[in-house]
């Protein structure tokens, strides 16, 4: 029987929603079985899971990075399965993503890092640059010029949250971001992702432990060997 | 504008990926280059060889007239000679003049002004169209050796075999040979560009997760497989200008020994232009259909 984990909305609108979701890789390795799931718009959803869970295949297809191998998802109304290219693409400009191993361009600059999503948005390069320097702005980074590859983990993971910002999205998926940091770290990101969340953005975070301090927004969901429960 | 901000971030884009990596794109245009170049070569040596090679194989036969022969009979066996197969003109070497030749020709003429009478016959020279079939020839001056008031035939049909048996060989081998040089230039080039391609499959894999386009993720590919193409054609063309300076100095001493006019030339201008467009269509073709793939592979792997 599915899990239907969608209880305490905190506005009455369903953002992202999954209908008995799997995903499969290769003929025996099922990530994700079965899941039902409503993410409410600007709503702060903690997923909970060890390694190997299934948080980050749950991401890629809330992300409509991936498609499910059965079931249904359906983001802002639309089903990405059943979109053009181009509408796909759209739909994934208002998403921002910040994996796990946070994909950066170790070839260029912070700055230009950043910059990518607004400019691949047709914005025009003097907006580009004021957005992204208010978006390593808004996650406290500096150093404009820096290559990622000088960068510590968790620096990295603010430059890869700035670029998903960047295009002001309305869906926010980060992918355990507060595992690596430490306490005070990790609840920086936590306050500045509930901020977000606050803004309007719906956010979805995964991560591998409960933080310390818990978020006052958050709807916590578990995960374990790709079972949502909650 | 914002779409200029696009297309002028992809042409960086596409740039920077030859600049990132030197020894690719150097490599790239060293090889693209050399590839063009060779069928270019071969067209310019062919484009020399052309008028050349219709001149050379002409098969030329004498026919030397019986003595005694007058000029009426003469006039008549060279046009009985003139309406044979294959033959385009005869020639009448009168005997005085073929004596005063021989006398020029050798250096102690003195030997030569005792000899009395003038001893050589009358000639005609026989001239075949180029590219007589040499089965025409052989049939043709067995017809002469039986024509009335001949004496004599001289004919070098076997070099006149030979010739035409090379030059049939190479005009057949010149197409398969520069197909297939145009054959492993398009592989070559379009190999290197599959390389920029294969070597980027992060930065693909990103820009379809952020939503980019497919245009905007294909043009830098477009951009940088034409430039690449464009670059080698330019340098193609300059080792053609090189080979051309290096080797038209000995090969005019060379014509001038044969008497001919040897010398490889540019080709037409409209065919460079159309050489070189053909490279940057082919660069961006290839950039575009690699970029593609990549994008696909990168999608079922992420």
């Amino acid at each position: 029987m599915a899990a239907d984990i969608s209880t305490r909305p905190t506005s009455d609108q369903p953002f992202v929603q999954l209908d008995r979701v799997s995903r499969k890789y290769g003929a025996f390795r099922l990530a994700l079985s079965d899941a039902s799931l409503t993410i409410y718009r600007s709503e702060f959803m903690l997923l909970i899971g060890g390694s190997g869970a299934g948080k980050s295949t749950l991401l890629r297809l809330a992300g409509a990075i991936e498609a499910p191998s059965s079931g249904r998802i359906r983001i802002g109304g639309e089903d990405p399965a059943r979109m053009r290219p181009n509408a796909l693409a759209f739909l994934r400009r208002s998403i921002g993503n910040v994996m796990q191993e946070p994909l950066l361009l170790d070839r260029r600059s912070v700055l230009e890092n950043v910059m990518l999503p607004a400019i691949a948005s047709n914005q025009t390069r003097r907006e580009a640059v004021e957005r992204a320097r208010a978006a390593l702005n808004r996650v406290r980074f500096g150093d404009l010029d820096a290559l990622p590859r000088e960068l510590s983990s968790g620096a990295r993971q603010r430059v890869a949250l700035a670029r998903a910002i960047v295009n002001r999205p309305a869906l926010l998926l980060v992918d355990d971001p507060i595992s690596r940091l430490d306490e005070d770290a990790a609840n920086n990101m936590l306050q500045l992702l509930e901020q977000f969340a606050i803004s309007g953005v719906t956010v979805l975070l995964a991560s591998q432990r409960e933080p310390e301090r818990m978020p006052a927004r958050a709807r916590l969901v578990r995960i374990d060997h790709g079972v949502l429960t909650q | 504008m914002s779409w200029q901000t696009a297309r002028g971030y992809c042409w960086a884009r596409g740039m920077r990926m030859l600049g990132e990596r030197p020894a690719l794109t150097f490599g790239g245009v060293l090889v693209g280059a050399l590839a063009l170049a060779l069928p270019g070569c071969i067209f310019m040596l062919a484009q020399m060889l052309a008028p050349v090679g219709s001149r050379l194989p002409v098969a030329e036969v004498t026919a030397f007239v019986a003595p005694g022969t007058g000029a009426a009979e003469v006039k008549a066996l060279t046009s009985r000679l003139e309406v044979m197969d294959g033959v385009v003109r005869v020639r009448l070497i009168p005997r005085e003049q073929a004596w005063a030749e021989l006398q020029r020709r050798m250096r102690d003429g003195q030997a030569f002004t005792e000899i009395k009478p003038n001893p050589l016959p009358d000639a005609l020279a026989v001239e075949f169209a180029p590219r007589t079939a040499v089965p025409t020839v052989e049939a043709t001056v067995a017809a002469m050796r039986k024509q009335p008031r001949v004496e004599s035939i001289q004919a070098d049909v076997e070099w006149y075999r030979r010739l035409s048996g090379l030059l049939q060989v190479t005009a057949g081998l010149l197409v398969p040979v520069a197909l297939v040089v145009a054959l492993l230039v398009i592989l070559a080039t379009v190999g290197l560009v599959r390389q920029l391609a294969v070597i980027d499959s992060a930065e693909l894999r990103l820009l379809d997760q952020i939503g980019a386009e497919t245009d905007f993720i294909r043009r830098p590919f477009v951009y940088a497989g034409s430039a690449l193409l464009g670059l080698a054609a330019a340098a193609g063309l300059g080792l053609m200008a090189a080979a051309r300076v290096l080797a038209n100095p000995p090969l005019e001493e060379l014509g001038r020994l044969f008497g001919l006019e040897l010398g490889l030339g540019y080709p037409p201008w409209p065919l460079i232009l159309a050489f070189v467009a053909g490279c940057l269509l082919l660069g961006a073709g290839a950039g575009n259909f690699f970029a593609g793939r990549q994008i696909a592979l990168a999608k079922a792997v992420s």
